[in-house]
């Protein structure tokens, strides 16, 4: 059995990540707050032809139940093979501005909760000597901008304290991914204006397994979005503090 | 997320039905929040959208709200050596065939497309090339899950359970309330082939000759007419007929042949679909054909679905659209009405560029507001032309009612009160199970109502 832990398991791009590597040989350990939607989720699986599904309730904002999760998982898979965290949260900006407890919770639920996670089980995984760690960042890490520069800073702290895992883990054979979806259209999203550049989280999902099996380090999702950020980073900041997005 | 996720998804995503015609915004669109929170339903009229394929109005609600069923897409249950699925609302077939082919099973009636939900073949009762064989799709739905706008959610089964509500919301055009989840029966299979074979006819009498031979000899049976055939070849065609293949035990596994899918990015100019192109491709289609007689195996794919390799077929009619337009005609006149509405098309040259015949069978439909019935079924469609289009379609229907016949909803945009309400005998008795809060453009549109 191959074990693939979930966390933030009912998020739209994690179903359709879990559809697309769902086998019979694997088991999965599904990891989100609201337990009614993870047991679909899970019967979803289940009838779509997956080994086993493990369910675990927790509320990642709840930091001090996070090591006792961790050990639960990993004593019932023995080996983890593949974690993937995926879930986040997005207040309007405009809320967070003027609402430090709004601001500090978007901080803590994108940043600081994952970072405990991302402790936990590296510490775990590298007793392994081998394993993927697949993370969803953002490309709104990539330059702080005047709409979202909350929500992008603790991206941009995720995406920088992933970096430095990577490197660490290397030596022992784990593969650490940074994902950067730009804009997909999900639950998370579904507030949002959407456009031209807005992809399913099907598409999402193709991509992200895509990179996993070719033990990639950082993927944009779509891949354009990589040309996207790279002139957005370039433009000078007398330019940029002008644009209004 | 309480009352669902209210977006601006209107103002920003199109929900056309597929026909393209009428044009019909609502007023808001809402997601299906899938776990127990519910929508309030304080704001009618209500109508469920999942793939839009219903041809005309029947999946719009103009100036309403829309609720979309993407995120009910997770299967349920799935009883892999009895073959029952339990499966939301917005999972489609499309999806499903993925599930189960590889596991031995297909669907117990599938429609021309694989891109329709599954409370949307309730919703609209469709019917396969098995008609003759195993009836309609909701002869195999065992239960369902009813979400009535007064906050009750009414488990409707096949056998005693709010069994009123349970035939009145098949065929029943998404009026009775939510559909969240579905049940139904699969069918088994061996393999995910088809065998299948081809018989040009030189006439619509040779069509009723062989379909007298043929009926019910295979387990689906459809022929093709080219409507721009005149004279004495008026309604010539081919006759499909295939069964499931029960040789070559290829495992289970999908093995498909990489096929091209193409896509239509955008509408065609009006003027590509002319009435010359439609002959043309019905000339070509014929020849290419006629001599290839005989059996062959083929994937179930291009078998059931040849239109899905082209993404947005649709769009092939330009902005303006097309109708659909299918009719079934009791066995009795069937061979005269049928003929003399081939011989009204190919005389006013109303060209028809996919037109689509077919016996259904004697198996009664479950819904109060089922189409399919015993007769001949004939679908087909033009480009909308305006009026002209219109006119002739109205002709038509005069010539259908008079042959006790019916129109298929899911693929109207244009029949009058009149006919609709001589299409369903038991329109009066479903009038009492529809939900106050739920409507449709078509709805309105045929119940005279304002918009």
């Amino acid at each position: 059995m191959k074990n693939i832990v979930i966390m933030g398991a009912t998020s739209g791009i994690s179903q359709a990540v879990a559809k697309k590597i769902l086998a019979d040989d694997v088991c999965f350990h599904l990891v989100a707050r609201d337990i009614e939607k993870l047991n679909i989720v899970a019967s979803d699986l289940k009838s779509r032809g997956c080994g086993e599904v493990v369910c675990y309730q927790l509320d990642f904002n709840e930091l001090q139940q996070h090591t006792a999760i961790v050990y639960d998982i990993a004593n019932k898979a023995g080996v983890i093979d593949t974690l993937f965290i995926c879930y986040g949260l997005m207040h309007p900006q405009q809320e967070c501005e003027i609402n430090v407890d709004k601001a500090l919770e978007q901080v803590k639920s994108n940043y600081t909760s994952v970072v405990s996670l991302l402790v936990l089980f590296s510490q775990l995984m590298r007793k392994q000597n081998a394993g993927t760690i697949a993370v969803v960042s953002s490309v709104a890490g990539d330059r702080g901008r005047k709409s979202n520069y909350i929500y992008g800073s603790a991206k941009a702290g995720l995406t920088t304290f992933l970096e430095g895992l990577r490197y660490q883990l290397y030596e022992y054979g784990i593969q650490v991914l940074t994902i950067k979806p730009g804009f997909v259209d999900s639950p998370m999203t579904a507030h949002l204006k959407k456009g031209a550049l807005w992809v399913s989280t099907d598409v999402v999902a193709g991509y992200i397994v895509k990179a996993i099996n070719k033990k990639k380090s950082v993927v944009y999702v779509p891949p354009f979005w990589f040309l996207i950020m790279a002139i957005i980073q370039m433009i000078p900041v007398f330019i940029f503090r002008k644009l209004n997005f | 997320m309480a009352s669902g996720n209210t977006s601006d998804l209107s103002t920003h995503f199109n929900f056309p039905s597929w026909g393209n015609y009428p044009s019909h915004q609502p007023k808001d669109v809402i997601r299906y929040p899938w776990s127990s929170s519910k929508i309030d339903f304080s704001d009618a009229p209500y109508l469920a959208y999942g793939m839009g394929r219903s041809y005309g109005d029947s999946c719009l609600n103009k100036n309403g709200i829309i609720i979309h069923s993407s995120q009910l897409n997770h299967i349920l249950d799935f009883d892999g050596d009895k073959g029952i699925i339990r499966c939301e609302a917005g999972v489609t077939f499309d999806d499903l065939l993925s599930v189960i082919v590889p596991r031995g099973w297909f669907l117990p009636v599938t429609p021309g497309t694989r891109f329709v939900t599954v409370a949307g073949a309730l919703a609209n009762d469709v019917h396969g090339k098995n008609h003759h064989a195993v009836g309609s799709f909701g002869n195999h739905v065992t239960a369902f899950e009813l979400q009535r706008s007064d906050g009750q959610a009414l488990l409707c089964t096949c056998e005693n359970e709010n069994k009123q509500f349970f035939n009145a919301t098949i065929g029943g055009l998404g009026l009775t309330g939510l559909v969240t989840w579905v049940e139904f029966r699969l069918k088994k299979i061996v393999n995910s082939y088809v065998s299948t074979s081809t018989q040009p006819f030189s006439s619509i009498n040779a069509f009723f000759e062989l379909d007298r031979q043929y009926f019910e000899r295979h387990e689906y049976s459809v022929a093709w007419i080219d409507t721009t055939a005149r004279l004495r070849h008026l309604g010539r065609g081919l006759y499909f007929s295939g069964d499931h293949a029960t040789e070559h035990p290829v495992a289970y596994t999908e093995i498909r042949k990489k096929q091209r899918s193409l896509n239509l990015p955008i509408n065609f100019p009006g003027f590509v679909l002319n009435t010359f192109a439609i002959k043309a491709f019905n000339r070509f289609y014929f020849n290419g054909h006629k001599d290839s007689v005989g059996q062959t195996l083929s994937h179930y794919s291009p078998f059931f679905y040849p239109l899905d390799n082209i993404k947005n077929w649709n769009r092939m009619y330009g902005k303006r659209g097309f109708f659909q337009h299918q009719c079934v005609i009791p066995l009795e006149n069937g061979k005269e009405v049928i003929t003399e509405i081939l011989k009204r098309v190919s005389d006013k040259g109303m060209a028809s560029f996919l037109s689509v015949l077919k016996r259904f069978g004697n198996i009664p439909s479950v819904g109060m507001m089922s189409f399919p019935r015993e007769g001949y079924t004939l679908a087909l469609d033009f480009p909308n032309k305006g009026k002209r289009t219109l006119a002739f379609l109205t002709d038509l229907d005069e010539l259908i009612q008079s042959a006790k016949g019916a129109i298929y909803p899911a693929k109207d945009a244009r029949m009058s009160a009149e006919m609709f309400v001589s299409s369903f005998p038991d329109l009066e008795l479903f009038k009492n199970y529809i939900d106050p809060a739920f409507s449709s453009s078509f709805w309105r549109r045929v119940m005279q109502q304002q918009e």
